[in-house]
C-alpha cells in the first residue's frame, strides 16, 4: 500500500512538467479530392507541440504543424500542370500521460483543430509569374484523438522525451474556391521528440 | 558565397516552386478549347476531365452549369444560337420494388438525356438511348434527330439497335425512335422541316416529320447487290428541297433522289468528289475532285454536268453567293480558282505556298488563304516565302486575279473576318504567338492585339464579337471586340470542380 | 425542254391517231436480235435443174427480242438480268420499276397504250402490266417460246417458238418439248388458250380487224377465229406434199382479211389461202420467191422471185382470178428483197443473201426500175415514215470486186439516201449498227452502234449527222410517237444504255438537249 502511494506521488510530481515537442505527423486522407495533390493516401506534417500542466498529469496542449504535397499531373503525352497543397494546422486540447517511474507510460491527446490550406496550380511550372498560376485558400475545422506511449529520460531540469501516438483525425470540408472541397480523415500517427521541464 | 544562405532561403521561400513529389495522370484535359459553343447568352465550354460544362461571358463571368449529377457527353448549338443541346449521361441503379433507386447495385444502368441549356441552366430534358452521340437540327431548330456518329466517342452498352434514330420535337419534348437503315451517319433536313434525309449504309431513308409520330416516308436503296456496300458520304438538297444529292465513298456516282416522285437518278461525275456545295441563287451544285483537275457544275433541272478543266486538282470549295472559290489543301498544289456560277467564268490565282485553309470574307471581295511553309531551299524572295508560313489575300473582285502574300511568324491557326460598312478586318491567329493580327483589308492598316498566352482557335459570337481560346491548361478565353480592339480575358474556369469531379460514366 | 403530255388526252388521242403509222413507227426499229439463221431444211434437196437460185434466204430483221416498247407517255424497258421492267414517263422523267417474271425478253404495248405485255422467257409466263398503275397479272403459257406479237386491236398476244429466232442464251429445255404449239393470251382478261398448230410455226399474223389470226408453218396455215369463245385452229394445208414440205417463211394477210399469202422458200408458187372458206389456191410466182410484201395501200401483194429475177404483183382483192403483173428485175443482180416507201411512190429492190453492192429503185407509177450503186453490200434498209429518205445499213463484208483501197473496205458503213433524187452520203462507222429509229415526221433518223457510246442523229434534209455522246454503250434506240402533230415539237428520241442499274437518255432534237436517267433499277426496291 505504501509503495503504491509512493508510486502515485512520484508520478504526480512528474506529471506537472511543461513540455515542448517537435512532432512529425502522418494523417490518412482517403478523400479522392486529395489525388490532385498527392498520389498516396496520406499527408505528412511536421510541427511543434507544447503542453502546460493543469492538474495530475492533465495538460493543455497546443500545436502547430505544417505540411505540403504536390504532384505533376499529365494530360496526355505532352501537356501537364503542377499542383500543391500546403496546410497549416493549429490544434488546442488536452493531453494526459501516466509515466511509470517518470520513464515510460501511456499518453493520450485530444485536440480541436483549425486547418488553413493553400492550393496552388501552375500550368507552366518552369516559368515564374506566368499567367497560369492560381491560388485558392480555405479553412476547416477538425478533431484529433491519439493515444500511445511516451518515454522520458529522467534528467534534472530538462528531461528529453519521446512519444509515439496513434489515433484518428477528422475534419470538415475545406473549400478551396471553385476547385471543390477537401477533407482529411483517418488514422493518425504521431511521433515526437522533445523536452520536459 | 556570403549571400548563399540568403539566396537559398529566398529560393526555399519562393511559393511557386511546387516541388512535386510524384506524377499523376488524367486521361482527359481539363477543358476542350476546340469544343467551345457560342450562344447568345455566352460561350459554353466542355470540361472533359470533370465531365462538366462551364459558361463564360464577355463580362468576365464563369459559371458551372448544374447538370444535376449527370456527366456531359457532348454539346451542339441550336441553329438560332439561342440555346445549347447537351448529351447528359447518368449511371443509375434501376428502381427497386418500392420505387426507390438504390445508390449501389450489381448492374447499374447508363441512361442519357438530351437537355436544352440556356442562360447557364438546364431548361428541359428528354431521355434518349445512351448510344446516340450526335444530333442534327432542322433549320427552324424545332426538331432534331439524334443518331450514332461512329467518328465520335462511343458509349456502347448492352444490345444496341443500329438501325434507329431518335426524332425529337424540341418544342414538346417528345421523342420517337424511327427505323432507318443500318449505321445512320448523316442527317439533313429540308428547309421547310417537313422531311429529314438520313444516310445509312447502302440506303437513304426519308422521314416524314409532319406526322405524329414521325414515320419513314420512303427508303431508297443505293445498290441492288447485297454483297456490295455503298457508303454515302455527302448529302445536299437542291434549294427547292425536291432532290437530295448524295455522293458515295470511292465512286464517281452522284445519287439524285427525287423526294417527291420517289425515284433515283445516278449522275456520273468526273471522279469521286472531295467537296460539294449547293448555290441557291444559281440553283447549281459545284463539285471538286481531289484526284482530278476538274470542277463540275451540276444544274438541277436535268442534272446535266458542265465540266471545267483546271490546271491542278482542287479538293475544297469556299462558297459565296453565286460564287465558288476552289482551293486545295494538298501540299503539292498552289492554285486557287474563282468560279462565277452565273457566267461560269473561271479565274485562276497562284499562291506562293500551298494553302492550309481558305476563308472568304463576308463581303466576298476577298478571301484569305493561310499557307504552309514548303521547306524548300530557295533563294531570294521566293525562297523567303517558301520557307515560312504565310497568309495570302486573294482579290476576288471582278477583273482581278491578284494575290497579296504576307509572311507570318508562325503557322496560321485560325482566321476570321469582321465587316462593317467602312472596314473589313481579318483576324489571324498564329501558332504559339501571343497576339491576334488584325488587318483592315480596305485600308491596309494593321495592329497586333496582345494576348496573355498564345491562341488555339477563334470563333464568332452571335453579337459579332469574337472569342479566342488560348493555350492554357486551366482555361483561358479572350473576347475580342473587333471594332475597338478591346480584349476581355476570362481565365481559370477549368479549375471548376477539379477536386470533386463527377463520377465518370465508364461503359465498356 | 420538257414536253408536257396530259395523259388523259394522250389516251384519247391515241385511239384516233394514225395508228398504222404510229404502229409502224413503234416497230420501225431494227436489229433487235440475231440475224435469221439459214432455214435448216434448205439442204439443197430442191430440184436443181429449173431452180438455179440455191442461195440463202433473204434476211429480214423482224426479231424484236428485248426491244423496249414505246408509249405516248411512257417508255418501257425490260431488264432480263433483274427480272424487271422499267417505265419512264418522258414528260417528267419519273421512273418506276416493277418486277415481272424471270428473264423478260419481249415487251410490247397495246395500241391504246394501256397495257404493257411482257414475255418472261425464264419462267414461261406473260405479265400483263397496267401502264398507268403498274399492277400486273401473270399468265402462264406453254414452254419454250421465243417470240410474241400482239393483234392490231391489242386484244390478243400470240406466242410461239420460232426456230429462226433461237439464241445461244435460250434457257435449256427439259422434259417434253413441243415445236408445234402456240399460246394465245386474251389481254383484257388474262385467259390463256394454247393450241397445237403445224410443225415449227414461223410467223403469226392477224387480219386488220383482229378477228382472225393465221399461223404459218411448213405444212399448214392455221386459221384461228379470235372471236370464238374457245379458240381452235383450222389447219389449211399449204404444202403440196406433207412429206418434206418446202419451208414456209412468210405469211401476209390482205387488208380485207379475205386472203392470206404464204411464201415458201424454194417453191415456185404462192399459196393463196381463202380465209373465209379455207381453200388454197396455188399461183405461180416464178422461181424461188424470197420476199413477199404488201404495198402501203394494201392493194398489191408483191413477190420477189429471186430465182427467175422477176417481180410478181398480185391484186390482193382477187389474187387468184386476176393475173399478176410480172416485172423483170435487173439480170444478174440477185435481188431478193423488196421494201416499199410508206407513201407507195416507190420501192427498193435489193438482196441481203449475197454481197451485192447495188440496189434498184422501182417507181410504181410507171414501173421503172433503176439500178443504183452502193459503197458496200446491204445488210438492211429502212425508209423514213414520210418516204423522203432511206437508210442503208451495209455489211462489213465487201462485194467480191470491191477495191481494197476504198475507205469503206472491211469497215462498217451506212448510207443516207434522199429518195427524191437518190443523192447519198455514205458514212464509215466505227462499230456495227445495232439499232435504228426514224422520227415520224421524217426529219431525222437515229442509230446506235455496238460498244460505241454515241447516239447518231441523222438529218435527212441535209444528209448530215450529229453525234451525241452517251455515258455508256447503247443497247436500244427509239423515238416517242408524236401525239400532238399540230405543234412543231419533234418528240425526243431515246436510247437505253448499259448500266447495271439502268440508264436511258432522251434526246430532244429541237433544242439539242440530252437528259439522262441512271439507276432506275433501284426504283424497284424503293420502299414507300
Amino acid at each position: 500500500m505504501r509503495a503504491l502511494l509512493l508510486l502515485l506521488l512520484s508520478s504526480t510530481a512528474i506529471a506537472g512538467e511543461a513540455e515542448v515537442d517537435f512532432e512529425i505527423r502522418s494523417t490518412a486522407s482517403s478523400d479522392a479530392s486529395f489525388d490532385r495533390f498527392n498520389n498516396a493516401n496520406g499527408f505528412g506534417t511536421w510541427g511543434l507541440r507544447g503542453a502546460y500542466p493543469i492538474i495530475d498529469g492533465l495538460k493543455v496542449a497546443g500545436s502547430w504543424s505544417h505540411g505540403g504535397r504536390g504532384v505533376r499531373t499529365h494530360m496526355g503525352e505532352e501537356a501537364f500542370f503542377e499542383s500543391q497543397l500546403k496546410v497549416e494546422t493549429f490544434g488546442l486540447g488536452l493531453k494526459q500521460s501516466w509515466l511509470y517511474r517518470d520513464i515510460i507510460g501511456p499518453v493520450g491527446t485530444v485536440q480541436g483543430l483549425l486547418l488553413w490550406g493553400t492550393g496552388r496550380f501552375d500550368e507552366v511550372p518552369g516559368v515564374h509569374d506566368n499567367p497560369g498560376q492560381y491560388v485558392r485558400r480555405g479553412t476547416s475545422f477538425g478533431l484529433s484523438a491519439t493515444a500511445g506511449v511516451e518515454v522520458r529520460i529522467p534528467v534534472e531540469t530538462v528531461a528529453p522525451a519521446a512519444s509515439l501516438e496513434f489515433g484518428y483525425l477528422t475534419t470538415s470540408q475545406m473549400k478551396l474556391g471553385e476547385l471543390g472541397d477537401l477533407r482529411f480523415g483517418g488514422l493518425v500517427v504521431r511521433g515526437a521528440v522533445g523536452a520536459r521541464f | 558565397m556570403r549571400n548563399l544562405p540568403l539566396v537559398l532561403m529566398l529560393a526555399a521561400c519562393q511559393p511557386w516552386n511546387l516541388h512535386p513529389r510524384g506524377d499523376s495522370f488524367i486521361d482527359a484535359p481539363l477543358w476542350d478549347p476546340m469544343g467551345a459553343a457560342a450562344t447568345a447568352d455566352g460561350l459554353y465550354i466542355p470540361l472533359p476531365h470533370t465531365q462538366g460544362l462551364v459558361r463564360i461571358t464577355a463580362a468576365g463571368d464563369s459559371d458551372l452549369v448544374d447538370l444535376g449529377g449527370a456527366a456531359l457527353a457532348g454539346i451542339e448549338v441550336t441553329p438560332d444560337q439561342q440555346a445549347l443541346v447537351a448529351f447528359l449521361s447518368r449511371v443509375e441503379c434501376p428502381e427497386d420494388e418500392d420505387g426507390e433507386r438504390p445508390s449501389e447495385c450489381d448492374r447499374p444502368k447508363v441512361t442519357q438525356e438530351l437537355s436544352l441549356i440556356s442562360n447557364g441552366a438546364v431548361t428541359s430534358a428528354v431521355e434518349v438511348d445512351p448510344h446516340f452521340n450526335a444530333v442534327e437540327f432542322s433549320a427552324s431548330g424545332n426538331q432534331a434527330v439524334a443518331y450514332l456518329d461512329v467518328e465520335r466517342e462511343l458509349r456502347l452498352e448492352g444490345v444496341i439497335n443500329l438501325t434507329e434514330v431518335a426524332v425529337l420535337d424540341l418544342q414538346t419534348d417528345e421523342v420517337e425512335s424511327v427505323q432507318v437503315g443500318f449505321a445512320a451517319e448523316r442527317i439533313l433536313f429540308t428547309e421547310d422541316d417537313s422531311r429529314a434525309v438520313v444516310l445509312s449504309r447502302s440506303e437513304v431513308a426519308v422521314l416524314d416529320l409532319t406526322t405524329s409520330p414521325p414515320t419513314t416516308d420512303v427508303v431508297f436503296p443505293l445498290t441492288l447487290d447485297p454483297d456490295s456496300t455503298v457508303t454515302p458520304v455527302g448529302v445536299t438538297l437542291t434549294p427547292d428541297g425536291r432532290y437530295a444529292m448524295i455522293s458515295v465513298q470511292g465512286s464517281a456516282d452522284l445519287y439524285v433522289l427525287d423526294l417527291e416522285l420517289h425515284s433515283v437518278n445516278i449522275v456520273s461525275l468526273s471522279a469521286n468528289p472531295s467537296d460539294m456545295v449547293v448555290d441557291p441563287g444559281t440553283d447549281r451544285t459545284v463539285l471538286t475532285y481531289g484526284g482530278r483537275a476538274r470542277v463540275d457544275v451540276l444544274e438541277h433541272e436535268f442534272f446535266e454536268v458542265d465540266s471545267f478543266t483546271l490546271d491542278e486538282p482542287m479538293n475544297q470549295i469556299a462558297q459565296g453567293e453565286g460564287l465558288a472559290v476552289l482551293y486545295s489543301t494538298n501540299s503539292s498544289y498552289k492554285d486557287v480558282y474563282r468560279l462565277d456560277l452565273a457566267t461560269q467564268e473561271l479565274v485562276e490565282y497562284r499562291l506562293e505556298n500551298p494553302a492550309i485553309e481558305l476563308v472568304m470574307a463576308p463581303t466576298e471581295e476577298y478571301a484569305i488563304a493561310l499557307t504552309r511553309a514548303e521547306g524548300g531551299v530557295g533563294t531570294g524572295v521566293s525562297g523567303l516565302y517558301d520557307g515560312a508560313p504565310g497568309m495570302e489575300i486573294v482579290d476576288l473582285r471582278p477583273g482581278s486575279n491578284d494575290t497579296y502574300p504576307y509572311l507570318l511568324e508562325a503557322a496560321g491557326l485560325g482566321l476570321s473576318f469582321s465587316a462593317t460598312e467602312t472596314a473589313l478586318h481579318a483576324l489571324v491567329l498564329q501558332q504559339g504567338i501571343d497576339y491576334v493580327y488584325q488587318l483592315d483589308l480596305y485600308t491596309g492598316d494593321d495592329q497586333e492585339i496582345a494576348l496573355s498566352v498564345p491562341p488555339l482557335a477563334i470563333g464568332s459570337m452571335p453579337d459579332g464579337s469574337f472569342f479566342i481560346t488560348q493555350d492554357s491548361a486551366f482555361g483561358r478565353v479572350s473576347f475580342l471586340d473587333p471594332g475597338t480592339g478591346e480584349i476581355q480575358e476570362v481565365e481559370g474556369f477549368a479549375l471548376n470542380n477539379l477536386l470533386d469531379p463527377t463520377a465518370p460514366v465508364e461503359v465498356n | 425542254m420538257r414536253i408536257v403530255l396530259p395523259s388523259l388526252l394522250i389516251l384519247l388521242a391515241v385511239g384516233c391517231s394514225e395508228s398504222d403509222l404510229a404502229g409502224e413507227a413503234r416497230y420501225d426499229t431494227g436489229f433487235g436480235g440475231d440475224s435469221a439463221s439459214p432455214n435448216g431444211d434448205n439442204d439443197g434437196s430442191e430440184a436443181p435443174d429449173e431452180d438455179t437460185d440455191l442461195g440463202e434466204p433473204e434476211v429480214e430483221d423482224d426479231f424484236l427480242a428485248l426491244m423496249p416498247a414505246a408509249t405516248d407517255v411512257y417508255i418501257f424497258v425490260a431488264n432480263p438480268a433483274r427480272g424487271t421492267i422499267t417505265r419512264v414517263q418522258v414528260a417528267t422523267l419519273a421512273v418506276d420499276t416493277t418486277k415481272v417474271g424471270s428473264d423478260p425478253s419481249v415487251v410490247l404495248v397495246t395500241p391504246d397504250y394501256s397495257t404493257a405485255v411482257v414475255f418472261n422467257r425464264g419462267d414461261d409466263t406473260v405479265s400483263l402490266v397496267n401502264a398507268q398503275t403498274l399492277d400486273q397479272q401473270v399468265v402462264e403459257v406453254r414452254q419454250n417460246f421465243n417470240r410474241m406479237v400482239l393483234s392490231p386491236d391489242g386484244i390478243w398476244a400470240a406466242l410461239w417458238h420460232d426456230v429462226r429466232a433461237e439464241r445461244p442464251d435460250d434457257p435449256p429445255t427439259s422434259g417434253l418439248v413441243s415445236y408445234n404449239e402456240v399460246s394465245f393470251v386474251h389481254i383484257p382478261t388474262g385467259e390463256h388458250q394454247p393450241m397445237a398448230v403445224g410443225f415449227k410455226p414461223k410467223e403469226v399474223q392477224f387480219t386488220p380487224d383482229g378477228a382472225t389470226s393465221v399461223v404459218v408453218s411448213d405444212e399448214y396455215l392455221a386459221v384461228i377465229d379470235l372471236t370464238a369463245q374457245a379458240l381452235r385452229p383450222d389447219l389449211v394445208q399449204v404444202a403440196d406434199s406433207l412429206i418434206d414440205p418446202p419451208p414456209a417463211e412468210e405469211v401476209v394477210v390482205a387488208p380485207s382479211g379475205a386472203y392470206a399469202f404464204v411464201r415458201q422458200f424454194g417453191a415456185d408458187d404462192l399459196a393463196v389461202v381463202d380465209l373465209v372458206n379455207r381453200s388454197v389456191q396455188r399461183v405461180p410466182v416464178g422461181l424461188n420467191p424470197t420476199d413477199l410484201d404488201l404495198s402501203p395501200d394494201g392493194t398489191k401483194a408483191v413477190v420477189v422471185s429471186r430465182g427467175s429475177e422477176e417481180l410478181y404483183i398480185f391484186d390482193t382483192a382477187d389474187p387468184v382470178s386476176i393475173a399478176p403483173d410480172v416485172l423483170p428485175l435487173p439480170l444478174g443482180e440477185g435481188f431478193g428483197s423488196v421494201l416499199f416507201d410508206p407513201t407507195g411512190n416507190q420501192a427498193m429492190l435489193y438482196t441481203t443473201a449475197a454481197p451485192v453492192d447495188r440496189y434498184a429503185s422501182w417507181q410504181l407509177s410507171d414501173d421503172t426500175i433503176t439500178l443504183r450503186s452502193l459503197v458496200k453490200p446491204v445488210a438492211n434498209m429502212a425508209i423514213s415514215p414520210t418516204g423522203d429518205s432511206m437508210l442503208v445499213f451495209h455489211t462489213k463484208e465487201d462485194a467480191p470486186d470491191a477495191s481494197t483501197t476504198s475507205p469503206f473496205y472491211d469497215e462498217w458503213a451506212l448510207t443516207l439516201i434522199d429518195l427524191s433524187d437518190h443523192r447519198s452520203n455514205p458514212l464509215r462507222l466505227p462499230g456495227e449498227p445495232i439499232g435504228y429509229a426514224n422520227s415520224l415526221g421524217g426529219e431525222r433518223g437515229y442509230f446506235i452502234m455496238e460498244d460505241q457510246p454515241f447516239l447518231e442523229v441523222l438529218r435527212y434534209d441535209t444528209l448530215l449527222y450529229d453525234e451525241i455522246a452517251l455515258r455508256s454503250a447503247p443497247r436500244f434506240v427509239g423515238v416517242l410517237p408524236d401525239l400532238n402533230i399540230s405543234d412543231d415539237d419533234v418528240p425526243p428520241a431515246w436510247v437505253s444504255q448499259e448500266h447495271e442499274l439502268g440508264r436511258i437518255t432522251f434526246y430532244d432534237a429541237d433544242d439539242h438537249t440530252a437528259e439522262t436517267i441512271t439507276g432506275f433499277e433501284l426504283n424497284s426496291q424503293i420502299e414507300d
